[in-house]
């Protein structure tokens, strides 16, 4: 016996083959793909699905950490796309609530046979010889009673358990959500400015086809985020009607702040790139009160008020706010050509 | 014509179930409590059922297309066996055989209702109200009877995935037959709270109902799973999708629920626990079959298209406050009054088995339902998938699986450090060697080599037990063996069910730890290996079929010299679908070795194939069988049992104190 256990510790503990993880593989298992039923990228067949797990694939190449990949998809395609649950926000309700049930749980097995016990010892301490015989005697009245009433406080116990995790639950995901929002605003890639205002994000899932994009929104018509994505996509394309009608169902449908917000933001640049600086300048400015740190907005709505409004005093006041806070170099040097263009202006 | 049978037949059906509730409630107030009404009503009930079930089935045959059902699920080309199966292919028709198999078990538990026993009449009622509910929303929500005006001349045929393999028709109605079982230990249960019922009268009444409904759940879910894994494609057979969580949820606590109340019936305790179990069992039944079929998964705002998913809705909330109401109030009633003497004892044993099988379906439950309430309280969207579900499942399932192999050592009551010693010490030495065998023969993943041992140990144990057993009788060694379990029929129908679990851990273990996969882009004529084996694409296969275009690849598959097999990989185009699905190829080599082909794309004398290897995943179904073999033993075994001793005066104590 003690020859075999000692193979076995041997075995598991020596020469054991570094592992080289597949991340490829471990991030798209991880991933849901959008137009399928719950599957993740990594075992649907589907084109879309094997086009992500390109993007993947090159983000990995690129030197990007998993952390990093899972926020980029997110930002694209919301919270729904990960199958693993993150550990913060709403969701680390479901990493914390097995646990409390598990120790809740031995907690109450444990009362309940150590008041037992007690009773055993108090009642009938003959009882406790190991391997008594099987009939055992009738036990006296008081220690029916007890029990039962042993019983109904480890009832009352685990009922009192399950209400107060539920309700624990509920609380702590309402409490927490505003945190996932923050954590995800974080998480989005900053807005590359080096190109034309309303360029949107920098990257995006450049193998995957409008149309397929298309498919994706219509296979989910209530996931804002994919749809915000492809109206960020026609926007940088240029095809305003079709930006225009998606952006539209999306405000109608954001319920999520960070959802609400970029919606606003993009309906308000698409509104004044229409030619109705009035109306899509107050869109900024709803969506600049839902995350007045965005840059993305105060940069649309400086554009709108130099351009659209000629409120150039208004322009100014937002881009120097803008200048105050730490940025890169090139979006620096965005700003201030913007800023001189504002000041430049009669 | 036929339209007609089928709806007076359901309507016949609802009239019999609300006189199965009156008549039961009048039987119940009256000093004889005669079980004929409630008798003649149950079987009027199953006779309409019967009826209303072959209608369907005959209007399906006859290409009937008169009938709604039949119109929007059935097609003239569909072969006959698919004809058949399609009775249960959509949401009306799997109603219509629910309501049928529930008719079928309330008879039988009707029929075993004699003078005066008010506990059964109880458990009539209760089954009458069930059914009450269920042909209601038979006639009411979806009357798949519905006459069509003016008559097509053929359908569009049911869901394509549905009619594809021979598993699909058996799966849905062995799981019906799962559920549906578990109305009637529910039932007693409800009725042993209403009329303060003591003791173990009802958990041992229900046991049979319970081991045969588990049985066929376990069924169930093991063909569900083998059917995933040989038609979905995805390379795998189980995903934790909600669809297979409902399934698996009930399970665990009826498992948990058929171990408590062995405890119960061994040893008075846990009584209040058991009845909380079997209410939940029923009421994550219910749950089941509102998340699988009101929509409510794919959208928390879909699931009132139909009539259906609110009236579960309802349903469910009734049940489930209703009955742990009863429990609340009543609980005290039913609890058991003998004390726990040992937690290092069998009773000791089964609570920690108890307290993980809850804490599994709770986790399973609140993943499960996180997304749906999330989104239904703030809009917000999330996934729990199968990342989340293994982390969680696995530690979980490997301390079930420990105390599985421990269990049926440890002695009832309380015992000494030595005895137990003495009775662990051999199947544990076995475990030891199976592990040291496998770790010898080069493998290095302490989660597949714990397994091998605890699987050892259970094999083992199950030996001593025989052989210690068989040590103390007369007759040759096979007859003392058939004699030993033939002596306590359901602890070894148990036994075999354990070890069916400890063959199904093996096969998922193996088929995880050692899995491999390539994608390998195959040009014609021109081998590719991996795994040991060959691989050549030796050319398309087209095919157009009804709805559908078959694009394929013929994949020459061979190790060394030897040609093993040609394997074809698929991808399946349908014509109202956009995404096509893969067909995967499967094939089970002697060694017990699957390679799991799909097809991602082919192009001119070029097809780029998927080949996943998976080691013993065989083991995963037939563990399932075998599980379910063990439960059906322990349940229609212990009946011949008390048939022998009715006719034989062998004392029953020579016949007890095999596993003490």
């Amino acid at each position: 016996m003690i020859a075999s256990a000692t193979v076995i510790v041997v075995g598991l503990t020596a020469d054991r083959a570094p592992a080289s993880p597949d991340r490829v593989a471990s991030i798209s298992a991880r991933l849901r793909c959008p137009v399928c039923q719950g599957e993740s990228i990594a075992d649907s067949p589907s084109g879309i699905a094997r086009e992500l797990q390109g993007v993947v694939r090159e983000q990995v190449a690129a030197g990007r950490s998993d952390a990093q990949i899972e926020a980029f998809f997110q930002q694209r395609y919301g919270g729904w796309v990960l199958l693993d649950p993150p550990r913060r926000g709403a969701t680390l309700v479901l990493w914390v609530l097995p646990v409390v049930a598990l120790a809740g749980g031995a907690a109450i097995v444990i009362s309940f046979w150590s008041s037992r016990r007690r009773l055993v010892e108090d009642a009938a301490p003959e009882v406790g010889d190991a391997n008594a015989v099987e009939d055992d005697p009738r036990p006296p009245d008081e220690l029916v009673l007890d029990a039962r009433r042993t019983a109904r406080r480890s009832l009352v116990g685990s009922t009192a358990l399950a209400l107060a995790c539920a309700a624990g639950a509920v609380a702590v995901s309402a409490s927490l959500r505003g945190s996932g929002g923050e954590a995800r605003a974080a998480d989005r890639p900053t807005p590359s400015m080096t190109t034309a205002p309303g360029a949107g994000t920098g990257r995006d899932l450049s193998s995957v086809s409008e149309e397929e994009m298309e498919e994706v929104v219509s296979a989910n018509p209530q996931v804002v985020p994919m749809r915000l994505a492809l109206v960020e996509r026609y926007l940088r394309k240029g095809e305003l009607e079709a930006a225009e009608r998606h952006a539209d169902v999306a405000l109608g449908l954001a319920a999520e702040p960070d959802d609400r917000q970029r919606a606003l933001q993009l309906s308000g640049w698409l509104t004044a790139l229409a030619g109705n600086p009035t109306e899509g300048a107050a869109l900024l400015t709803k969506s600049l009160q839902l995350d007045p740190n965005d840059l993305d907005t105060q940069w649309f709505l400086a554009n709108v008020r130099l351009t659209g409004l000629g409120d150039i005093a208004g322009a100014a006041s937002l881009l120097e706010g803008m200048l105050t806070r730490e940025l890169a170099p090139e979006k620096r040097t965005v700003i201030e050509a913007k800023l001189a263009e504002a000041r430049a202006t009669p | 014509m036929l339209a007609l049978i089928g709806t007076i037949a359901v309507f016949t059906g609802l009239a019999a179930a609300a006189a199965l509730v009156q008549q039961s409630m009048r039987a119940l107030r009256t000093d004889e409590a005669s079980p004929r009404g409630p008798r003649i009503a149950a079987f009027a009930m199953l006779a309409a059922m019967v009826v209303a079930f072959a209608t369907m089935e005959v209007a399906l045959v006859t290409d009937d297309f008169s009938i709604r059902y039949v119109a929007d699920q059935h097609a003239r080309a569909t072969p006959l066996l698919f004809s058949i199966a399609t009775a249960w292919a959509a949401l009306e028709g799997s109603l219509l055989l629910w309501a049928l198999i529930l008719a079928g078990f309330t008879a039988l538990v009707v029929r075993s209702v004699g003078d005066g026993d008010r506990l059964g009449l109880g458990a009539s009622a209760v089954m009458g109200g069930v059914a009450l509910f269920f042909i209601g929303l038979l006639a009411i929500g979806g009357n798949p009877f519905e006459a069509v005006s003016p008559v097509p001349p053929d359908g569009p045929g049911p869901n394509p995935l549905l009619q594809n393999h021979v598993l699909m028709a058996v799966h849905p109605p062995l799981l019906y037959l799962g559920y549906v079982g578990m109305t009637a230990p529910f039932a007693f249960a409800v009725a042993a709270l209403a009329l303060r019922e003591r003791g173990p009268a009802w958990v041992q009444r229900t046991r049979r109902w319970t081991l045969i409904a588990w049985s066929f759940l376990t069924a169930g879910i093991a063909v569900g799973a083998w059917w995933s894994y040989e038609v979905l494609g995805w390379g795998g057979y189980w995903a934790w999708d909600p669809v297979e969580n409902a399934s698996f949820l009930p399970w665990l606590l009826a498992t948990a629920y058929l171990h408590s109340a062995v405890v119960q019936a061994r040893r008075g305790l846990l009584g209040a626990w058991s009845v909380a179990l079997i209410l939940g069992t029923f009421s994550l039944t219910i749950l089941g079959t509102f998340l699988t079929r009101s929509g409510v998964i794919a959208s928390v705002h879909s699931f009132t298209q139909s009539p259906i998913g609110p009236a579960l809705l309802a349903f469910l909330v009734v049940v489930s406050v209703g009955s742990f109401g009863l429990f609340a109030v009543r609980a005290g009633d039913v609890s058991s009054i003998r004390p726990l003497e040992s937690l290092a004892s069998r009773e000791g044993v089964f609570l920690v088995n108890n307290l993980l099988l809850t804490v599994f379906t709770f986790t399973v439950l609140s993943g499960t339902l996180f997304p749906i309430i999330l989104e239904a309280v703030n809009g917000q969207e999330v996934s729990v998938g199968r990342p989340y579900f293994d982390r969680m499942a696995v530690p979980i399932a490997l301390a079930l699986l420990l105390a599985m192999g421990l269990g049926p050592l440890t002695p009832w009551r309380s015992t000494t450090r030595a005895a137990t010693w003495a009775r662990v010490r051999t199947p544990v030495m076995m475990g030891l060697v199976a592990g040291a065998v496998v770790v010898v023969a080069g493998i290095r993943s302490p989660y597949l080599v714990l397994v091998v041992f605890i699987v050892a140990v259970l094999i083992a144990e199950a030996g001593v037990l025989l052989a210690r057993g068989a040590a103390g009788r007369r007759g040759g060694r096979a007859q003392r063996m058939v004699d030993v379990v033939r002596a306590d029929p359901r602890f070894w129908g148990g036994q075999l069910a354990h070890i069916g679990i400890a063959v199904v851990a093996l096969g998922i273990a193996s088929s995880t730890v050692l899995a491999e996969k390539a994608v390998l882009r195959l040009d014609e004529g021109r081998p590719q290996s991996f795994g040991g084996y060959s691989f050549t694409y030796v050319g398309g296969v087209d095919r157009r079929e009804a709805g559908r275009t078959i694009e394929g690849a013929r994949v020459v598959v061979a190790r060394g010299d030897r040609v093993r097999r040609e394997l074809r990989p698929a991808l399946r185009k349908f014509d109202n679908q956009v995404q096509p699905i893969d067909t995967p190829a499967v094939w089970t080599s002697l060694t017990g070795e699957d390679l799991y082909l799909t097809m991602t794309t082919r192009e001119a004398g070029r097809a780029t194939i998927t080949v996943r290897r998976y080691p013993q995943v065989f083991l995963v179904w037939t563990g399932g069988g075998i599980c379910a073999l063990g439960g059906a033993f322990s349940a229609l075994a212990s009946r011949r049992r008390r048939r022998i001793e009715l006719d034989s005066d062998s004392p029953r104590a020579a016949a007890e104190p095999v596993h003490v």
